[in-house]
């Protein structure tokens, strides 16, 4: 009975990976990709050419006020995505939308700047460094 | 001036009223970076559990087998010194072994590099592994930072301090450089608004503080649309396209205070008469304190008496209601199409400018967090008929019962809004400006990497739009 179970269970195995996902997956990776109408998207495929990102940003104890313009921008200065005055002692949490096709920003609060990854659309920015060995 | 002289002088009496006095270090982070955050320095020294004096961590040097010239320790953020209290800190050595000598000076630094040897010791084989209990009192006055440092010659013994305790009012600013705190006259904060006048886009205004540009400052972005849903067109994506920037200006709390949307009409490539509204998915429309410049020539929009469309839950724009009321007619062959012929004569775009006015209460305020475009066309005067990016909720005015017929494939129980059964969309967003297709040129054909973007589902040539060599047709595209 067991087995029968067992067999069972492995023909309705193979018969959904046959007819069901990829049925979907090569019905799309096998198109001819000459005209929008005539082929079929993933449904996943959100035909955006922005991702939504969120900036967390993690606050460090402070042993005096200390606030600044934090600001989100592309590498280059040219483009800003978020500019706002927060204290270096708050969490943060922003979510906005950049364009896809960057995958690198630069974050800076005063003097502190950084080059931070956009990853898996989150832009995780710390105010640690490694410290300077300092002038003695 | 007196004003002036007062905003400086409570700002900067906020920031030493919150400032922590006494200033102490532990070691207890684990990690010197997390101290230097705050402007500690630590040259040659690192937070080690090994040969700790108190807790799991102290500051523990190098070797100082160096000399004099490379002494190792810790120096101490930039602090405000009243005369009063006292410096403390624990201090050994690790095995005195072929030492020619070790000595310990607690050095105070002036902003202009001054520097005062305030105290001196002598470490012997004798005393070296024993923990020093140092204590001296504070008999000066002023912004200095101190400097714990070991020196020393011959063997490899290290020094290990740490529970520093110093009584002094912090005074480093870690995100000017760790400089001394020092108010700027040329930098006051005119408007009070508690951002200083360098920092503040708007000096002199209380209610405003900065700005922001969606897409992007430099720039604008690009919405191209079909316009017979539901119905598939022929993906010329041309019968109204329009470029838009969006400026946000903030208070000094982050909280939005009002928007100047700037829309260019650049050409309508079809037979019907089209609008164009946007939902703020994000804002409800009693969020909304004003909005003025809607462009409104028919009565398919009524407004409500703070300008958003009456009977939204969410706030609805209109940008303007018929584009073809608003932009003269480019082509002597078919009405209501303009700029999509190469041959036909050039329209400018028409520019409309909506400014909105934001609430700033608590129970209403608005924060950048909150903002979701959702840019759609009214088509044909219908204002049922709502065209939206795909996978973008269609607003309360929508006639749903048009949901799910002839192409439309759109399910609102699992989130599937203006797709086709294929997936396909009835419009496009752009971050940046691009041209547009000729009239029933399909997007394809002028853009050679669109069609692997969208089967590769976004996975390749997410930069399709881009003016990269083989990405553009230009034969297909209307340039100017």
């Amino acid at each position: 009975m067991l087995i029968l179970k067992r067999n069972f269970l492995l023909v309705s195995l193979a018969i959904i990976s046959l007819f069901g996902c990829k049925k979907n997956d090569s019905a799309i990776k096998d198109q001819d990709p000459t005209s929008l109408n005539k082929i079929k998207v993933s449904s996943s495929f959100d035909w955006t050419t922005y991702q939504k990102v969120k900036f967390n940003v993690k606050g460090i104890p402070l042993l005096a006020a200390e606030k600044n313009i934090l600001s989100v921008t592309s590498l280059d200065d040219k483009e800003v995505f978020l500019t706002g005055y927060y204290s270096m002692g708050e969490n943060i949490s922003e979510e906005f939308k950049i364009p896809k096709i960057v995958d690198q920003v630069k974050v800076t609060f005063g003097s502190i700047s950084k080059t931070v990854l956009v990853v898996d659309q989150n832009i995780d920015f710390s105010y640690i460094s490694d410290a300077p060995q300092g002038n003695n | 001036m007196k004003k002036i002289f007062t905003l400086v002088f409570l700002s900067f009496a906020t920031q030493a009223i919150f400032a922590q006095r006494p200033v102490t270090l532990d070691c207890e982070s684990g990690n010197r970076n997390n101290d230097a955050a705050v402007c500690w320095e630590f040259p040659g020294t690192i937070h080690s559990s090994i040969s700790a004096i108190s807790g799991k961590y102290s500051s523990r040097t190098g070797p100082l087998s160096d000399g004099i010239y490379f002494p190792d320790g810790v120096k101490s953020p930039w602090m405000k010194f009243d005369g009063t209290g006292s410096i403390k800190w624990k201090m050994k050595l690790e095995k005195w072994t072929d030492v020619k000598y070790r000595e310990f000076a607690l050095i105070k630094v002036a902003p202009d590099d001054t520097t005062d040897t305030i105290f001196r010791y002598d470490f012997t084989s004798a005393n070296a592994e024993n923990i020093y209990n140092g204590n001296i009192k504070i008999n000066f006055s002023g912004i200095y930072k101190l400097k714990f440092f070991f020196i020393g010659e011959g063997g490899t013994t290290r020094g290990i301090l740490d529970d520093i305790i110093i009584d002094g009012t912090y005074w480093s600013s870690p995100s000017n450089s760790c400089n001394p705190i020092a108010p700027d006259p040329q930098n006051g904060d005119d408007d009070g608004d508690g951002v200083p006048n360098n920092k503040d886009a708007y000096p002199k205004d209380p209610t405003l503080a900065f700005e922001c540009y969606y897409p992007a400052n430099i720039g604008n972005g690009t919405l191209m649309f079909e316009d017979l849903w539901p119905k598939k067109g022929d993906y010329d994506l041309n019968d109204l396209v329009a470029e838009y920037k969006i400026r946000f200006r903030y208070n000094s709390k982050n909280i939005l205070v009002d928007a100047e949307m700037e829309i260019a009409l650049k050409a309508l490539g079809a037979g019907n008469s089209n609008g164009l509204m946007y939902q703020f998915d994000k804002i409800k429309s009693d969020q909304i304190e004003s909005v003025t410049g809607s462009k409104i020539t028919g009565n398919i929009v009524t407004l409500a008496p703070n300008g958003v469309e009456s009977g939204q839950k969410y706030a609805n724009i209109l940008i303007f209601d018929n584009g073809n009321a608003i932009m003269p007619n480019g082509d002597n062959a078919r009405s209501n199409v303009t700029n999509v012929e190469p041959n036909s004569p050039y329209i400018i775009p028409q520019k409309v400018i909506v400014d909105i006015v934001f609430k700033t209460d608590a129970a209403h305020a608005v924060h950048y967090t909150d903002l979701n475009f959702n840019p759609y066309l009214i088509a044909n005067q219908k204002r049922g008929v709502e065209i939206h990016l795909p996978g973008f909720v269609p607003s309360d005015k929508a006639d749903k019962s048009i949901f799910g017929t002839y192409d439309d494939d759109t399910h609102v129980s699992t989130k599937k809004y203006y797709q086709t059964r294929d997936n396909l969309p009835w419009a496009i967003d752009i971050n940046t400006e691009i041209p547009y297709l000729q009239e029933q040129k399909e997007i394809t054909t002028g853009y050679s990497k669109f069609l692997q973007w969208a089967l590769s589902n976004g996975k390749q040539f997410n930069d399709w739009y881009l003016n990269k060599p083989g990405y553009r047709n230009n034969g297909n595209l209307y340039i100017r």
